[in-house]
C-alpha cells in the first residue's frame, strides 16, 4: 500500500521521490530537536548566575545556514524535474478512458460507446490516459496504488495517466469535497491481462439479455412505472443519463459507489431506502414493498 | 540616563468600568483586550465544533451527525478558528503591545480602530446567524465554485460566509492601515527601523501582507455574490465562466493568509525567547530580513494550493520553487531562534515552554509542508488526512502555540496579575500530547488514503485505530482548554501581582504601570538601542545596533 508499495510505474516514481524528501525531513527534525534538546540540558539557568556575554551574531554562520537549505533544495528540485517527466510523458499506445465526476458517482466511457460506473476497468502493463471532467462541481480522482491524484472541473478535461504492472484491484475515492456525498464516491480500478480485458469490453458492449429481460417482466414493468429509465440506462430498456448506468450492474462489486457491497439481498435493502444508506443522493425513495425490492434485486443482479 | 518616570494610576482609573467605558473606548489597550476576549470566546465555539467532527469519525459509518450536519459543521470549524480565533487574537495583541513597544500613545487613528475592532463581532453574528437562516454555510472554508453556485447550494449559508467574509476584510485592510501609518510616524526619538522589536517589524510586514490579500478575497465573495444571487456567471462554465479563477483569486488572498496567521507569531516568539534566554536575538538583521523576504514571497506561492487542478508541468514547476524557496527564510528563523537560546540561561517559565513547543510543531508542519511543495508528493497527499495534518502543525502547533506563549508573556502587563505557573506548564504538556496524539495519525490517515472533509469513512481499510486516537486526542486537548480557562479565571480574581517588569524584559511596554495608564507612558522616553530597559540597568554598556 502507498507509500509502502505502488502498483504502478508512475506510482513508483513518486514513492522514490517521497522517501527521499522525508529522509532529508528527518536529518532536519533530528538536528533541530537535537539542539533543542542540548539546550534544555546544558543552559538551564542555574541559581543566582548573571545574564550570560550577549551574541549579536555571526554573518558566516548566518549566510551557511541560509546557503546550505538552498543547496539541498535544489538537488529535491532536481530528483522532482524527473518524477514530473515520468509522471506525464503520455506513451503513443495509451488506452482512452474518459471519466466524467458526477456527484457523487464516476462515470467511465470507453471508445465504442461503452458505460461504466464506479468501476474502471483497465488493461495491465498498457498505459490509461484518463480524459477527466465533471458533469457538476470540482472532483478529484485519486487512487493511491497508483499515481497521484488530478481534479476534474466542469467546463475543463484534465488528462491524467497511469501504467498498472499486474492485474490486481485498487482502490480510490474523489479527494476534493464536492457535497454531502463526497465520502461515499469511491471507485475501484480493475486491472485484467490482455484477455480478461478484451472479454470484458466485449462483454460491457452488449446491450441487456433478452432472456435476462424476458424472465423479469414483474421488474421491468416496475422499471417502466416508476421512471427508472429517466435516469438510468439500461441498454436495450432505457436512456437515461443522469444516474449511473445500469446494462451490467450485476457484474460490479458496490452499490452507490462504495456505500454496500453489490449482493442481492443488499441491492433490495437499497431500493428500499437508498437515502438511509446514502443521505442526501439524488436518487429518491419509491417506497417499493420487499417483494418489490427483491423483483427488482433480482433483476439488476442478473444484468451481468 | 533619568529613569523612565512610571506614574502612580489615578484613583478613578481603578474603579471597575462600565460596560459603555468598553463599546466607546478608542483606547488601543481596550480594543486590544476586546479583540483578545472575543477571540477566546470563539476557540471555545470552534473547539467545540472540532470535538463534533471528532467524535462523529471516531468510529466508521458513526450516525452522530447527518452528512448535511457534519458540513456545515467542519466549515464553520475552519472559518471560525481562522477568522475569529487566530486573526483577532495576534491583531488584538498587536494592538496592544504595538504601539508601547515603539514608545507611543495610541495608534494613529484611534478611531478607526474601534471601527475595525467592531467589524468582528458584526461578522461572526453574519456568519453565526446563518443557523437560524436556513444553513450555515456547508462548502468548505475556501468554498470552491461551483459547488457554492446556487445550482448546488442547499440553502443561504455560503451567502452569510460570503457577507461575514466581506466585513471582517474590511476591519483586517483598516486595522492595516492603522499600524503601517502607526510604526512609520509614531515611534518614540530614537527608535529607529534598526531598533524596532522584532514583533514589530512582523506586524508591519503582516499590514502590508493584509493590504494586498484581503482586497483578493473580497473582489472574490462579491463575483460569488453576483453569481448566487443576481445569477451571474463568474464560476458557471455554461455561461461562460471559470470555476478554477475561483481557486486562482482565493488562493491569491489565501496563501499570504497563512503567513498573516504565521508572521505574529514569529514575532511573539521572537520576543519571549530572547527574554527568557537572558541573550539579546541573534542575527536581527536576518530574522528581520527573513521576515520581509516571507512576505514578498507569499505572494508568489498561491497555486501550490492548485497542484492538482491541472496548471501544467511548466505552472507546477514554477510554484514548486518559490514554494520551495520560500522554505529558506523559515529555516533561517528556527535556526536563529535556536542560536539565540544557545549559550543562555534558560528560565522555563510558562513562555518559554509554549515557545520551544512552537519551534518543535511548527517544524514538523513546516517540514511536511516542503514536502506538499515537491508537487508529485503533492499529487498523493492534497485533498488528504495528510493535509489535515500539515497545516494544523503550522496552524496550531505554530500559530496557537505562539499565542499561548504571547498570552502567558503578556496577561502580567494586561492584567496586573501573573498566570499561576503550575497549572500554566500544566495546560502546555497536557496541550503538547493531546496535539500530537490527534494530529501525528493524521499524517499516516492521508497515506493511507483517506480524503479529507469526509462524514464517516468504510471500515476495513486501516483507517479505525487511527481515527479513534485522533478523536481520543482532541479530547485531551480540550482537557487542556478547561485548565486554562481556569487558570484564566483563577489569575484574574487571585493573581500574584505583577509589577512592572515581572520577566526583566527589555522593550518599552514593560518601562510603564501593569497594566498601563490610558496615557502609556507619563513622559515619551528616548530610545538608544534594541534594548532600551538594559540600556538604563546597563549604562556603561548599552546595547550595540549590530
Amino acid at each position: 500500500m502507498w507509500p509502502l508499495s505502488t502498483a504502478s510505474a508512475q506510482g513508483r516514481s513518486i514513492q522514490f521521490l517521497f522517501w527521499l524528501v522525508i529522509a532529508l525531513a528527518l536529518l532536519i527534525f533530528v538536528g533541530v530537536i537535537g539542539c533543542l534538546l542540548i539546550i534544555i540540558v546544558r543552559f538551564r539557568a542555574r541559581p543566582g548566575a548573571l545574564d550570560p556575554a550577549p551574541n549579536y551574531g555571526n554573518p558566516r554562520l548566518e549566510i551557511g545556514w541560509t546557503a546550505i537549505p538552498v543547496v539541498i533544495l535544489i538537488v529535491v528540485f532536481v530528483f522532482m524535474v524527473r518524477t514530473m517527466n515520468e509522471t506525464t510523458t503520455i506513451a503513443s499506445n495509451a488506452f482512452d478512458v474518459t471519466v466524467i465526476g458526477h456527484q457523487w458517482w464516476w462515470e467511465f466511457r470507453y471508445p465504442g460507446k461503452i458505460v461504466a460506473a464506479n468501476e474502471l476497468h483497465v488493461p495491465a502493463g498498457r498505459q490509461i490516459r484518463l480524459s477527466l471532467q465533471s458533469a457538476d462541481v470540482v472532483h478529484n480522482f485519486w487512487v493511491p496504488a497508483l499515481n497521484g491524484k488530478e481534479q476534474t472541473i466542469p467546463g475543463t478535461t484534465n488528462i491524467w495517466t497511469f501504467t498498472v504492472d499486474q492485474p490486481g484491484k485498487f482502490d480510490g475515492a474523489c479527494s476534493e469535497y464536492c457535497g454531502s456525498q463526497h465520502g461515499w464516491m469511491r471507485l475501484t480500478v480493475v486491472a485484467d491481462d490482455a484477455s480478461a480485458f478484451n472479454s470484458w469490453l466485449s462483454a460491457q458492449q452488449a446491450p441487456a439479455a433478452s432472456a435476462t429481460v424476458g424472465a423479469h417482466q414483474d421488474a421491468i414493468k416496475l422499471y417502466a412505472a416508476n421512471a427508472c429509465g429517466g435516469c438510468h440506462t439500461i441498454a436495450g430498456v432505457s436512456a437515461g443519463t443522469v444516474a449511473p448506468d445500469l446494462t451490467h450492474i450485476g457484474s460490479r462489486m458496490t452499490i452507490g459507489a462504495g456505500v454496500l457491497p453489490n449482493t442481492q439481498a443488499d441491492m433490495a435493502k437499497w431500493l428500499m431506502d437508498p437515502q438511509g444508506y446514502k443521505p442526501g443522493s439524488f436518487m429518491p425513495n419509491f417506497h417499493f414493498t420487499a417483494d418489490q425490492a427483491r423483483q427488482m434485486a433480482a433483476f439488476l443482479e442478473d444484468l451481468k | 540616563m533619568a529613569a523612565i518616570a512610571v506614574p502612580v494610576a489615578m484613583p478613578d482609573e481603578r474603579a471597575r468600568l462600565r460596560l459603555i467605558d468598553w463599546v466607546m473606548t478608542v483606547d488601543h489597550k481596550r480594543i486590544g483586550v476586546m479583540y483578545i476576549a472575543t477571540a477566546i470566546f470563539f476557540f471555545g465555539v470552534g473547539g467545540i465544533e472540532s470535538l463534533l467532527v471528532r467524535t462523529q469519525l471516531a468510529v466508521p459509518q458513526n450516525t452522530l451527525l447527518s452528512p448535511q450536519a457534519y458540513d456545515q459543521t467542519f466549515t464553520l470549524h475552519g472559518v471560525t478558528m481562522i477568522f475569529f480565533l487566530v486573526m483577532p487574537f495576534l491583531f488584538g495583541v498587536a494592538n496592544f503591545v504595538l504601539p508601547l513597544m515603539i514608545g507611543a500613545r495610541d495608534v494613529a487613528y484611534p478611531r478607526l480602530n474601534a471601527f475595525s475592532y467592531w467589524m468582528l463581532p458584526t461578522s461572526a453574528a453574519f456568519l453565526y446567524y446563518s443557523l437560524l437562516a436556513g444553513g450555515a454555510p456547508d462548502a468548505g472554508w475556501y468554498a470552491y465554485a461551483p459547488l457554492t453556485e446556487h445550482a448546488f447550494a442547499s440553502s443561504n449559508g455560503d451567502s452569510y460566509y460570503a457577507l461575514a467574509l466581506i466585513l471582517s476584510g474590511i476591519g483586517t485592510i483598516a486595522t492595516s492601515v492603522n499600524f503601517i501609518v502607526t510604526v512609520i510616524y509614531q515611534r518614540a526619538p530614537g527608535m529607529t527601523f534598526n531598533r524596532l522589536p522584532v514583533f514589530v517589524w512582523m506586524m508591519l510586514v503582516t499590514s502590508v501582507l493584509s493590504l494586498g490579500a484581503l482586497p483578493a478575497l473580497t473582489a472574490n465573495l462579491l463575483m460569488l455574490l453576483v453569481d448566487r444571487t443576481f445569477n451571474g456567471h463568474f464560476f458557471d462554465p455554461a455561461g461562460g465562466g471559470a470555476p478554477i479563477m475561483w481557486q486562482h483569486i482565493f488562493w491569491i488572498f489565501g496563501h499570504p493568509e497563512v503567513y498573516i496567521l504565521a508572521l505574529p507569531a514569529f514575532g511573539i516568539i521572537s520576543e519571549v525567547i530572547p527574554v527568557f534566554s537572558r541573550k539579546p536575538i541573534f542575527g536581527y538583521s536576518f530574522i528581520v530580513g527573513s521576515g520581509i523576504a516571507i512576505g514578498f514571497l507569499s505572494f508568489s506561492v498561491w497555486a501550490h494550493h492548485m497542484f492538482t487542478a491541472g496548471l501544467g508541468n511548466v505552472g507546477d514547476l514554477v510554484f514548486a520553487a518559490s514554494s520551495m524557496a520560500i522554505a529558506v527564510p523559515t529555516g533561517v528563523k528556527i535556526f536563529t531562534w535556536l542560536a539565540t537560546a544557545w549559550g543562555g540561561q534558560i528560565r522555563f517559565h510558562t513562555p518559554m515552554l509554549w515557545a520551544f513547543g512552537f519551534i518543535s510543531m511548527f517544524l514538523i508542519g513546516g517540514l511536511s509542508g516542503v514536502t506538499l511543495a515537491v508537487f508529485p508528493i503533492d499529487w498523493q497527499v492534497n485533498g488528504s488526512y495528510y493535509l489535515v495534518a500539515h497545516f494544523h502543525y503550522v496552524i496550531f502547533g505554530g500559530s496557537a502555540f505562539a499565542i499561548f506563549a504571547g498570552w502567558y508573556y503578556w496577561f502580567p502587563k494586561m492584567s496586573g496579575r501573573m498566570m499561576d505557573e503550575r497549572l500554566g506548564k500544566l495546560h502546555f504538556w497536557v496541550t503538547l500530547i493531546g496535539f500530537n496524539v490527534t494530529f501525528m495519525p493524521q499524517h499516516l490517515l492521508g497515506l493511507a488514503g483517506m480524503p479529507r472533509r469526509v462524514y464517516t469513512y468504510p471500515a476495513g481499510l486501516g483507517w479505525d485505530s487511527l481515527n479513534a486516537m485522533s478523536t481520543v486526542g482532541a479530547y485531551i486537548m480540550g482537557l487542556g482548554v478547561l485548565i486554562f480557562v481556569a487558570n484564566v479565571f483563577l489569575s484574574l480574581r487571585a493573581g500574584r501581582a505583577a509589577g512592572d517588569n515581572p520577566w526583566e524584559a527589555w522593550t518599552l511596554e514593560w518601562a510603564t504601570a501593569s497594566p498601563p495608564p490610558a496615557y502609556n507612558f507619563a513622559a515619551i522616553p528616548a530610545v538608544t538601542s534594541r534594548r532600551p530597559l538594559w540600556d538604563r540597568a546597563h549604562p556603561d554598556n548599552p546595547d550595540p545596533d549590530e
